[in-house]
């Protein structure tokens, strides 16, 4: 297992170099001179080359990008060209608030979206299963940006129960940007529970289990679930990219201070450190939930371990 | 020549009667048509210019002048909506429509010449799917600047993975089989084993993927436009819309409100027409996508 888990880490490497590359490139086709944008229009020519000389700017860009990935191997992506704090201090500031949301976004579309897969799977085109399974179409199709102003049109406006911005001041502020976080999610995570909950109720055991006279309840919980799961789970993983993205929306709706909604400030403020820094720390993000995912698959499943043992 | 179509034919009414059969994938496709025709003919079905203003008519609720209401400029919502349409569409069109084109042919390539080759395409690949696809063309469209263009071409490339993905696996799976085999041993070219006996065998796969992207496209394309990175005011567009009316809600949501349903309307019906596909076409695909 171990072998494993530290070959896969070994093989992120080279995608994470592959990417840091294409987001230099990205950031070095860029119209705009960060030595300008950081000193200002005014600035005489001769403190804009002294400074671009201090940066590197002069050199070519793949000297520029070996310093750079050296620095960024050390977690130092350099300072933000507006706030002038290094890039990493930016980052672990707005991370916190990021996890918050992520987490509660996947806390509720696991409560919400795997009892639902059951109850739909365990009585296929029954009203509760044809509801959910419509219920579960409207989330995947809505946009979450819309569907974040929809909500803060009821709950803040219309009926003034929740904050429609900020996060400090408590829990009810995270109530209405994970709900729209989480429908996505849940509405996925309700669909594959359901399908992967027939294709298992479908298989010789579960037959056999119930041919033994087992009741239909038992055989669903003990036997059919557990078996179910496991995909669920990968998909839970696959959400997690969706979940990056919809986070740099929800966050921009509701002002949330994490590093979705600074991603897009520093794009608009043409912070190319901070953008480079970001998107690394997503990339970073996204494989290590991955990896995790895939381990967890490979420990849940019994016919899987035995291959990685 | 004349067995072969028929029996294409016979092949392609089968599909159709079974699609047919999932009563949501053809009220999807109804009401899909419905969207793109209203789009075509959008000055038809609408009265006024979508991007005249009127000051003294800001902010209004429906009504018979105006069914939709105005923003906050005065504009009719309704003609925004229906000539925003033609922009979303064509966006979901054209991007998917790249990613297609170059995802199919390096997965093709990858999965039929193998070796090098198939090393550093999907390599290229691995690097593309490092972030989730709407980070990736968030990330291309902050280096080229905002434009619907620069939306098309960022959607598109952070498309090409999955079709490279799929169309790879696909060949790989057909490369093996005994006819195919066949037909390398009576001398035919690489060109028309791909053109003739690979490439069919995967349509199935590839159309449903179209479909389920072409939605994905459409909603990112209208989250980039919300960011303020897709389409610039005053051009109709669904995403950007919702973005710059959304100040005025608390004194008029329609504005708001109904470009977001018509986001909404047309993926939810492509989804439902590319699910129905999937289960016409191959029920072995119920994953994809």
């Amino acid at each position: 297992m171990w072998r494993y888990i530290v070959r896969r880490l070994l093989s992120l490497i080279p995608v994470l170099i592959g990417i840091s590359l294409f987001v230099f490139l990205l950031m070095h086709i860029t119209p705009g001179d960060p030595a300008q944008l950081m000193l200002g229009e005014g600035a005489p020519a001769h403190q804009l080359e002294a400074l671009r000389e201090s940066m590197g700017l002069n050199k070519p860009w793949y000297v520029q990008y070996l310093s750079w990935l050296k620095n960024a191997a050390k977690l130092d992506f350099g300072n933000s060209l507006r706030s002038k704090k290094p890039v990493s201090m930016e980052i672990l500031d707005r991370l916190p608030a990021t996890a918050e949301l992520a987490l509660a976004a996947v806390t509720i579309a696991v409560m919400i979206g795997v009892p639902v897969g059951i109850l739909s799977a365990s009585r296929p085109n029954s009203t509760f299963d044809n509801v959910a399974m419509v219920g579960a179409l409207t989330g995947v199709g809505m946009p979450v940006f819309w569907q974040g102003i929809m909500l803060i049109l009821l709950f803040s406006v219309t009926f003034q129960l929740l904050p429609s911005s900020g996060r400090l001041g408590g829990l009810q502020y995270l109530v209405l940007p994970a709900v729209t976080l989480g429908t996505a999610a849940t509405a996925s995570i309700a669909r594959l529970t359901r399908s992967a909950m027939l294709d298992v109720l479908q298989q010789d055991y579960v037959r056999t289990a119930r041919a033994k006279g087992l009741r239909r309840r038992k055989v669903i919980y003990r036997h059919a679930l557990r078996n179910a799961l496991i995909p669920v789970v990968t998909m839970i993983g696959l959400q997690f990219g969706g979940l990056m993205s919809g986070a740099v929306l929800t966050e921009t709706i509701f002002a949330w201070p994490g590093i979705g909604r600074m991603l897009v400030e520093a794009i608009n403020n043409k912070d190319f450190p901070l953008v480079q820094g970001t998107i690394m720390t997503f990339a970073l993000t996204y494989a290590l939930v991955n990896l995790f995912v895939d381990v967890l698959y490979a420990f849940l499943d019994p016919r899987l371990r035995a291959t990685y043992e | 020549m004349s067995a072969e179509v028929s029996k294409n034919q016979s092949q392609l009414s089968r599909i159709f009667k079974q699609w047919r059969r999932n009563r949501r994938a053809v009220v999807g496709a109804f009401i899909l048509i419905v969207i793109i025709a209203m789009a075509i003919f959008a000055p038809y079905v609408t009265r006024y210019e979508p991007q005249k203003q009127n000051m003294r008519n800001r902010l209004q609720p429906p009504s018979a002048e105006h069914i939709f209401g105005t923003d906050q400029f005065g504009r009719d919502t309704y003609s925004r909506v229906v000539y925003g349409a033609r922009l979303s569409l064509q966006v979901g069109f054209y991007s998917i429509g790249m990613a297609l084109l170059i995802g199919c042919t390096l997965g093709l390539l990858a999965g039929y010449y193998g070796g090098v080759l198939d090393n550093v395409i999907m390599r290229v690949v691995d690097v593309l799917m490092a972030l989730p696809g709407f980070l990736l063309a968030l990330s291309i469209v902050a280096a080229l600047g905002p434009g619907i263009e620069n939306v098309v071409l960022a959607i598109g490339v952070s498309y090409v993975p999955s079709f490279a993905r799929m169309m790879r696996s696909a060949v790989l799976s057909t490369r093996e089989l005994d006819y195919v085999d066949a037909a390398r041993a009576l001398g035919a070219k690489d060109r028309r084993i791909i053109l003739s006996h690979v490439l069919p065998n995967s349509l199935s796969p590839i159309i449903v993927l179209t479909t389920l992207s072409m939605a994905g496209a459409i909603l990112s394309a209208a989250g980039l436009s919300f960011l303020g990175m897709g389409a610039q005011p005053p051009t109709p567009e669904w995403g950007s819309m919702i973005a710059n009316s959304r100040p005025f809600i608390r004194v008029s949501h329609w504005a708001v409100t109904v470009p977001g349903l018509a986001i909404f309307t047309t993926v939810m019906c492509l989804n439902l027409v590319g699910d129905g596909l999937r289960d016409a076409l191959d029920p072995r695909l119920k994953n994809v996508g």
